[in-house]
């Protein structure tokens, strides 16, 4: 698994953002990059290169779910690994997610251990 | 009003959801106090759901239990934490809180989440809800308060 991929990190609550950076560098990732919702997002996913990208549900301003559905319709960001991160781990959410697109999820609370396993299942390492 | 025998159920749902997330999370370990003594200046936050169940969660934490909360994740001193991660840290607390409260409470309805939001510091005599909790932790006290409106 690539240690160096540009990972974006998108949550509307700063600390959320810097636990999951921190879990990320425990990990061994240190190219990343975050957004507080996903109109930042889109607007730095089409500023810079990102690789995988982590994402908050429930945001103001855009969702994570439209966040996800913005990036699968477009072609160049289309193919970019999707994970994600939801405090309701409601059936009809994650059918509208897996129906857009979305790489894998995972529900907060969750350990280290756990978000390492998504990105290594996604990135297939 | 929700029928008196749903609230032993969701009582003990709110506290493993509790437990789970401060343990999971913040690293932080809570005892249940028999007493509700409630401290003074208790930044509350509360959020919403709707779905089945209508209702709002209010969660109150003592400033000293923030402090620790924010040490133990971001490895912050007391003089580089300002309000902005104060605030941050009970409202995405209290969002994931709720979100694994629903979970156990009913794993298979969808019920919905608000943004939650900060109501500022409060300094409360009484807990008001159909349900409330106070936990201790080695470090300060964290309290909620569950009110449902309408069971459909």
């Amino acid at each position: 698994m690539d240690k160096n991929i540009k990972i974006l990190i998108v949550d509307d609550f700063a600390t959320m953002r810097k636990v999951i950076r921190n879990i990320l560098k425990q990990i061994g990732f240190e190219n990343i990059v975050e957004a507080e919702d996903g109109v930042a997002a889109l607007k730095l996913l089409k500023s810079q290169k990102i690789d995988f990208i982590i994402a908050d549900w429930n945001m103001p301003n855009m969702t994570g779910l439209e966040l996800l559905k913005a990036v699968r319709a477009d072609q160049d960001l289309a193919s970019t690994p999707f994970l994600m991160v939801t405090a309701e781990a409601l059936q009809e959410n994650v059918v509208a997610a897996v129906k857009a697109g979305v790489s894998n999820y995972i529900v907060k609370p969750f350990t280290a251990e756990v978000l390492n396993e998504k990105i290594t299942k996604i990135l297939g390492g | 009003m929700v029928s008196e025998d749903i609230l032993p159920r969701a009582r003990n749902a709110f506290k493993q959801a509790l437990f789970e997330v401060m343990e999971k999370m913040y690293f932080v370990f809570l005892e249940p106090v028999s007493e509700e003594g409630l401290e003074e200046g208790l930044h509350a936050v509360e959020v919403g759901f709707s779905g089945p169940w209508e209702g709002k969660i209010t969660v109150y934490f003592s400033p000293d239990l923030l402090f620790f909360m924010i040490n133990n994740v971001l490895g912050l001193e007391e003089r580089e934490i300002d309000d902005k991660v104060r605030i941050d840290t009970a409202k995405e607390c209290t969002n994931m809180v709720a979100g694994s409260f629903l979970r156990k409470f009913e794993p298979e309805k969808a019920i919905h989440l608000s943004i939650p939001e900060y109501l500022g510091v409060q300094h409360l005599k009484k807990l008001q809800g159909e349900f409330t909790l106070t936990m201790e932790a080695e470090r300060g006290r964290i309290s909620a308060a569950v009110s449902f409106y309408r069971a459909t």
